[in-house]
Formats: C-alpha cells, structure tokens, sequence
C-alpha cells in the first residue's frame, strides 16, 4: 500500500475533481482518492503491486488532467513558482483580450439599460452624435447625459478618422452598431473561450457532467440564438453581449481563483524558500560547501554566524542564539550550546557552531511541517463533498429543467409557439451556471488554512476546521501542555540574615554538578538572577538526599529535609513554611552552608511546575467562549488542584493512566459533547485521536503532532481559542458564499422558466388579483410590480447578475485574509 | 451509468410527454386556435411620447396578426410581446412589420424593449418604462355570438 498527495495540474472547477475522483476510484488497486480543486491536489491511496503510478497518471492525463509525480516533479520552489507565475499569467493574458474585446460591448450595453438611453443602434448615427444637452433630470437624466457625452466624446475622433474615407454626413451606406459587436464577441466565444468546449468535450466523454458543460451549452445558445435572430430575424436584443460579458466574468473569476489559490498557498512557498541553499560540511578534515540535498545524516556542519541552519540535528560544538521563528514563532532568540537541537531553516545569530545533522531531505521538521499543510489542503470539509455532489447533479438538473421549460411553453402554456419556448429555454440555460457554489468552498478553505498557518496554526485539512468550531468542551493534558513540564523554582526565601545573591550563589553553583531537573531549575535560576555561577569542586550527589560540594572555598550542600537532618542541622523552626509551601504543590528543598564545624541553614528553595505564559489568558479566554475546560492529568489530585486553582479550571480528572486518557475523553463525549483534546506527548496521543478534535503542541514529540488534526507551531496556548475562532470564522465564511451562489440560482432559474407567472397570473394571459389590487393600491410602484410581474427574465440581464455572484463570492472569501483572531490582535498590538 | 443516456432519456420523455399532452390530452380551451383570419394592425411609437398607439389592441383568437411597427423617432425602440415570444426592433424612422398568431385567450402585454430615455409630454413626465400596451385577445366564439 501506498499512500501519496500529489498536485494535480488543470482543473478548472469542482466538477474536475469529482470527475478524477469517479474515475481513478474504479481503478482495481486503487483503495481511496481525494482530490481538491482548490488545493489542486489529489490524495491517493493505492496497492503499488496491482496499480503503478504512472498507470494512475496516465488515466488522470486523459481525461485531460495532468498528475505530477515525484520522479517527474523536480519541483524546486522556483520553478513551482514559475508555473503558477505562468499560469496565473496565461489567465490574465485570457482575462485582457476577453475585457478588451467584451469592454465596447458591455459598457454600451450596461449604460444603455442602466440610464435608459435614448441611442441608435447604427455607425454613422452614432459618428454623428451631437454634443448632448441636459433634457431632464433626476438619475436617468443625468446619468443618460454623461453617457452621451462619453459616446460623443468617443465619436469625435473616430468622426474625423472616418472622416477621412467616407462622408460622414452623407454616408453612401449605413452600418448596423451590431455587426461590429458581432465581430467582437465572436473570438471571445470560440477562440478565448476555446477551453470551456474542450473541457466540456472531456467531461461528456467520460460520462460526467461538469460546470463546463453549462457555460459552453449556455453561452452558445445565446451566441447562436443572437447571430441568427440578428441576421435574419430582426429582434431587438442579439444577447451576444451578454454571452461575451459573461465569459468575461467566468474568465475573471477564474483569474481571481488562480491568483487567490497562489496567495493561500504562498504560506507553503514561504516555507520553501526558508531552506538554506547549501551547507558546509566537515570532510577528512576540511571544509567543504555542498549543496543541501546531498547532506547525509551524520554529517558534521558547521554554521557562521548570520547563516542558515540547513537541516536538524545536535550541537556538538559551540554556542549560539538561533532565530528559531520561522519554525516555531517564538520571536526571541533562543540560546543554545552544546547537545541542543537545532532546527533547519532557523537562523544562526552570534556563534560559530558545528552540528551533527540528524534528520536531513524530507525527513527535516520544515518539510514535516510543509507536508502537513499540503495535505491540509488536499483534504476536504464534508461540506465541500456535499458542494461538488451538488454541482455534479446540478448540471443534469439544469439541462433536464430547459428541456422540461421548452416543452411546457411549447406544448403546454402557448402551444406551437417556438420562440416564446426558444427564449426562455436559453434563458434558463445562461443563468444556471453553478460556479459560485463550486468556488463557495474552496476558496474559503484555502484562504482560511492559510491564515491560520500564517499565525502559526496547522489545521490538518477542512474536517478540522469544520469540527473546531463545533467544540464544547476543551480537556487539557497538564504536564507540559498547561505547564511548562519542568520544575522552576517559585520561591526563594534566604535564611540566617545571609544576602539573598550570596546564597543563591552559593545553591546554583553546588547544584552545577548535577544533571536532576530540580537542580536544572536552581541553575536556572541562579544564572537568570546572578549572570553567572562559580565553579564547584569535591561534587557529591548523595542519591535520594541532595547534593554537596565546595564552591570558593566555601563547603555547601542543599537537600530535602532528611538530608538537612543528616547533616545535623535542625530545620523543625521552618517546618510551617514548609507546610505551607507543600500545600501548595511544591519541593521544598534547603541550602545550607557549613560555617566552622557546623551546618547552617541559608535559604529554603520552592520548585514546582508553572503555567506556560499565558496559559491563564487562554483559559480566560476559551472560558469567555463558552467552552467547559476540563484538566486531565496522570499527577496527585493535590498537584493537580493547586494547578487547577491557579488557572481557573473547575474539573479536574487526576491520577489518570496515559492508557485511560482516551477512555476520559470517550466519557466527556458519552456526556454529549464535543471534545477538544491539548496535548503534547506521547501519552496524550490516544487522547488526541479519541478526541473529536485532537490539538497538539507544536513542542510536543512527533507522534502528538502527526496524531492532532491541529498543531500548534508556537507553543503559545492562546493559538487554541484563535484556531477556533479561525475556524469559526472560515466555516461561516463558506455558508455565506454557499447562501450567495445558491439564493441567486434558487431565485433566477424560476423566473428565467417564466415559472413566477404560475403565482402572478391566474390564467396565462390574465394577472392574479393580488397583483392587480398591489397596482391599484400603490401607484407608480405598484404599475412597475406590475409589469415586472407579468414580464420574464431577459438573458442578457440574467448574464450579468450570475457572474457577479461568481466574483463576489471570491472576494468575500479574500476578505478572511483581513481576519485577525482578537487575541493575536492584541499580542500584535503589545509588541508595538 | 452515462449521465448523458439518463439526460437524453429524460429529456425524450419529456418532449414526448409534450407531444402526447399537446396531441390527445390539452383541454379543449387550450388548445391552439387557428382561423386563418388576417388582422392588420399599424402600431405607432408616437413622437417624442414614449407611447404606443393604440395602446389597447383588441383581437380575435386564432387570428393572424400582421403588425406594422413605425417609429417616428429618431431613435431606437423595440417591441416586446413576451407571450408569442416577439422581440422586434424598430430602428430609428424605419417601419418594420412582423406578424404572430395570437392562438390563447387572455391579456398580453407589448412594451418597449430598447431603452429609449425620457421627457415631458403635456406636463407629464413619460419614459421608456410608459411605453406599455396590450393585446387582449378575446374568445373567438364569444364574440361571434
């Protein structure tokens, strides 16, 4: 078995995917395919000893799609880059020629209807256009006048220009305005919007019905219905216009779409270009510079400062600041020496380092990190599969509905009559374009994965997003995911009238021998408050008491109470200090120092786990939202409790097994909700995937994240409450455009079928009485409804109406490129 | 399944469904009515009116209208009759004709289909939106008894 996500190169709507998918499922050997329009790539899941990729890819290249595969990729960024450059350009080489030659047709046309122009529809009239004079005014006045003077101010010069050959003002012969629009919209029709017939050829071959298929069935209906009416039978609107303009929107939208996928999955092209280009590794000794993808693991690297760290591995030698946020966020510097990992991409800052490289190529946490957002992208929220259903039934629908409405006008409403069936047939065709809703979801879902991961937030594919949204409850793994799962010391309180930097001095530099944690958080501690600590000499680490040594001469030892006792020093006079500090869930250990012969106390030194930052905001926050916050942890209810206190949190699951942390959250769940699980070990990974949504810490260990739908790459707990209400906001965002792509379908296609007539008229030819009593009653407006109400749907109208709804749906899903979670808005806001 | 067989097979039913209904089935009052008789009608985009006339047009069912459309401006109009699927356009100072049978009973209204502007008739404002009239096509019957 195989599983591979692979990009997919020309599909130009939803029906595409669907289409691939149809086919390559059927493949014998093929288990699971899924593939994204938007993301343009496909997800598949295949046994390689019964189908071979270039098998797979063979099939997807003749339905006329092309499959790219990693032996054929050699998709460097650059040149990945240049493609989409190429492509996103070839659209807008499309979109110009279709404006320039769409731009006459369509201003004439749309200010003509708009301001009710009085005009003629012949050359020469219009070359002799007089420099209008305002008639009347209001909107149409004004607005007829300005439209006049544009067309006199156009006329002018080509007055003069035609001038030249012919009498203008005697012209020998007389030029209909629409045989130049003829000529015009003519190309657009066959020659630019050539791949619409060949995609719709592809899709009729194979037996599947895609969105192509309406925009050439509709457009030409319109462009023939126009060249034929106009040639031969005089009518008064030839809607070639209106095919054009409409070509023109599905050709802009498209644009748009290509532009938009480039921008969403810029946040992956970001990534790429992170990496750093070469390395120079160590070789019998000398160095050597080899490009990066020639690094093996085990290779000795060495790294100047201002460089690239170009892939993962262990510091084996010196000490650094490393600009670690293009990985992980975290916008400081992080100090680093020797047995440190170091990520690849991240930025060397002072030290010359030498590493061990540990993961190299694709194995590296930027090309993890990279692959999840790929196949994020690649994936689809269950709404997406209920959108390209429904486009992929639309479209028999919709052809079956003309068919349906040209048999009921000429059969049945006015028999016999084929022009008023004609008509309205080719209406309902021009409108019913279903490409809004193919663009309501993937769009939205794309510009939404890529925000969030601007923001350091990976959601692994459309099912999280759409699931985040819908969470009730939050659990929590304590350690290491509310905590920063280390010991730090909390309180310091020095003894015996010793100065407080003599004795954490003193304690730091005699704990510098071991390895314990709780001695790691006095070192901390001791280098953060002092800079620096002294050496310690005749180190003894007394196992199960403490540890003991000499720094400046100075005999030192610190230790729990039994080895305070063993020392011989009386600690019973703190034992309430103590108490206190133990209820409050910390180790309590002691310094003491030997003055003479004998051991005296100098300070007693409180450690305990503490919260991350702003761990408690993030509560604060999600308790805001509304969410119940639950705290699982395998500690002692005591620990546990006094945590739980200090970040707000009510339910507290304690003494939990890492084997039953899954069962905890199957409970919450039986309990009826919807359960979010954070966490960030290995032991939290059954967790993760038991939970509805399983969010993982971007610290945590490899399997928590390959196990969460989401990752948090900035280890900043705020990222919860932003992914949901990124998600929020996404999911809400597709339901718009979902509501505007169908609600102008839903409302046009009747009307344009005439069908509104079935309520506006009782008999045909006779209006309802409603509407008669609505034109008694309300005057001029109520004389508008009525006509409206007894008049169709024109097709040209139509046209304008149904690509509109094709690009404001695009630009309602940009405009969650401006969406900012609140609490990143404020973060931002601290930093300035 | 071919989605294309399912469309042609449905779009046949449909279209026999039609000629089935328009054959045996269509009520008797429905039914087209043709009597071959010949009406002339001059219809009259009147001058600067932003008005048809006669905007009342009485015809009998079943009859061949023949309509001459003259346009005294000097710009365009169109004539509009959704019902029989008439859409004619009426260039400036030019009279055109067309002709339809008017086979259902009922009300139909013609409008102007081409934008054509506004002004001020006897103190009245009219625009292109007035220049509505009607067919009313009687009983053919009804009107012979």
């Amino acid at each position: 078995m195989a599983k591979v996500v692979l990009k997919v190169i020309g599909m130009h709507c939803a029906s595409c995917s669907v289409l691939i998918d149809k086919l390559i499922s059927k493949q014998p050997g093929v288990s699971s395919i899924k593939t994204s329009y938007g993301a343009e790539k496909t997800a598949i899941e295949y046994d390689d000893a019964k189908i071979s990729l270039e098998k797979i890819d063979e099939l997807i290249g003749k339905l006329g799609y092309d499959l790219i595969r990693p032996d054929e990729a050699g998709g460097s960024p650059e040149e990945e880059e240049a493609k989409q450059a190429r492509k996103i350009k070839e659209s807008r080489r499309r979109v110009w020629a279709a404006f320039i030659l769409a731009f006459p047709i369509i201003t004439y046309y749309m200010f003509i209807h708009m301001f009710n122009v009085t005009h003629v529809h012949e050359f020469f009239s219009f070359l002799n256009l007089s420099q209008p004079e305002i008639t009347s005014g209001g909107f149409f006045g004004y607005g007829s006048y300005l439209v006049n003077y544009l067309f006199y101010v156009i006329a002018t010069p080509l007055k003069f220009l035609t001038g030249l050959f012919v009498d203008v003002l005697h012209p020998p012969f007389r030029i209909d305005l629409n045989y130049f629009y003829w000529i015009l919209s003519t190309p657009i029709q066959f020659i630019i919007a050539w791949p619409f017939y060949r995609n719709s050829y592809t899709s009729i071959r194979v037996g599947s019905a895609n969105m192509d298929v309406l925009v050439a069935l509709g457009t030409s209906a319109a462009y023939f219905y126009s060249a034929i009416g106009f040639l031969f039978f005089n009518i008064d609107h030839p809607f070639w216009e209106s095919s054009a303009a409409l070509l023109f929107f599905i050709l802009l939208g498209r644009y748009f779409e290509a532009v938009a996928k480039g921008r969403a999955s810029a946040a992956i092209k970001e990534l790429l270009k992170l990496e750093a280009k070469e390395a120079h590794i160590i070789k019998d000794g000398n160095e050597i510079t080899v490009p990066i993808d020639q690094l093996k693991e085990g290779d000795i690297i060495v790294v100047r400062p201002g460089e690239k760290i170009p892939v993962d591995g262990i510091i084996i030698e010196g000490r650094t600041h490393i600009d670690e946020k293009v990985v992980t966020g975290e916008s400081f510097p992080v100090g680093k020496t020797v047995k440190d990992e170091v990520i690849g991409a991240t930025v060397n800052q002072e030290g010359l380092i030498k590493f061990k490289a540990v993961k190299v190529g694709k194995n590296t946490l930027l090309y993890q990190i990279i692959q999840m957002v790929e196949e994020a992208q690649a994936s689809r929220a269950p709404v997406q599969d209920l959108v390209d259903k429904i486009s992929e039934y639309f479209v028999p629908a919709v052809v079956v509905f003309s068919v349906l409405v040209f048999s009921a006008w000429y059969f049945v409403i006015v028999p016999d009559d084929l022009r008023a069936a004609l008509v309205r047939m080719i209406a309902v065709l021009v409108i019913s374009c279903p490409c809004a809703m193919g663009l309501a979801t993937p769009t939205a879902l794309i510009v939404g994965i890529g925000r969030a991961a601007k923001f350091g937030i990976i959601l692994k594919g459309g099912e999280a997003l759409e699931k985040a949204y819908r969470i009730t409850a939050i659990a929590f793994d304590k350690t290491g995911t509310l905590t920063i799962g280390k010991p730090v010391v909390t309180n310091f309180i020095p003894l015996n009238n010793i100065d407080e930097h003599e004795a954490l001095a003193l304690s730091a530099s005699v704990e510098s021998g071991s390895e314990h944690p709780l001695s790691r958080a006095i070192i901390e501690k001791g280098k953060e408050v002092l800079g620096t600590i002294l050496e310690v000499k005749e180190f003894e680490a007394v196992a199960g008491y403490g540890v003991h040594g000499t720094v400046n001469h100075t005999e030192a030892a610190v230790g729990n109470t039994a080895y305070m006792e063993k020392l011989g020093l009386d600690v019973r006079a703190h034992a309430a200090k103590i108490e206190e500090l133990q209820n409050e869930a910390k180790t309590v250990v002691f310094a003491a120092r030997k003055k003479g012969n004998a051991w005296e106390a100098i300070a007693i030194i409180a450690m305990a786990d503490t919260l991350k930052p702003y761990a408690l905001e993030a509560i604060r926050e999600l308790q805001r939202m509304g969410k119940e916050i639950i705290m699982i942890t395998g500690d002692n209810p005591k620990t546990a409790a006094a945590i739980a206190r200090e970040v707000g949190i009510d339910r507290v699951l304690a003494e939990v097994k890492p084997q039953d942390k899954a069962d905890v959250i199957k409970k919450l769940q039986a309990e009826g909700k919807v359960v979010a699980m954070v966490g960030d070990g290995i032991n939290d990974s059954p967790a993760l995937a038991q939970a509805d949504v399983g969010i993982a810490i971007g610290s945590g260990t490899d399997v928590a994240i390959a196990t969460g739908e989401i990752v948090l790459v900035k280890d900043d707990l705020r990222d919860v409450a932003n992914s949901i209400m990124l998600s929020k906001k996404t999911i809400r965002k597709i339901w718009q455009n979902l509501f505007w792509a169908f609600i102008y379908n839903v409302l046009a296609i009747p009307i344009a079928a005439g069908a509104h007539l079935l309520v506006t008229q009782v008999a045909f030819g006779r209006a309802a009485g409603w509407v008669i009593l609505i034109q008694q009653k309300f005057g001029g407006a109520g004389q508008v409804f009525y006509n409206l109400s007894q008049a169709t749907l024109r097709p040209e109208i139509a046209g304008f109406a149904m690509a509109f709804s094709s690009v404001s749906v695009v630009t309602n899903s940009l405009l969650l490129k401006r969406y900012t979670p609140p609490l990143e808005k404020a973060e931002l806001k601290n930093k300035k | 399944m071919n989605k294309y067989f399912f469309i042609i097979g449905v779009a046949v039913l449909l279209i026999a469904g039609g000629v089935i209904y328009r054959i045996f089935l269509i009520p008797e009052k429905s039914k087209p009515v043709t009597t071959g008789k010949i009406r002339e009608i001059t219809v009259v985009a009147k001058k600067d009116e932003w008005r048809f006339v006669p905007e009342m047009i009485e015809v009998e069912r079943g009859d061949k209208i023949i309509v001459t459309a003259i346009n005294e401006d000097s710009y365009d109009h169109g004539i509009g009759v959704d019902a029989f699927g008439i859409s004619q356009r009426m260039p400036a100072n030019e009279t055109i004709t067309f002709e339809f049978v008017v086979t259902q009973e009922g009300e139909f209204p013609f409008y102007c289909s081409v934008p054509c502007g506004e002004g001020e008739v006897d103190g009245h404002k009219r625009t292109h939106f007035d220049m509505i009239g009607k067919f009313h096509v009687r009983s053919a019957i009804n009107s012979a008894q």
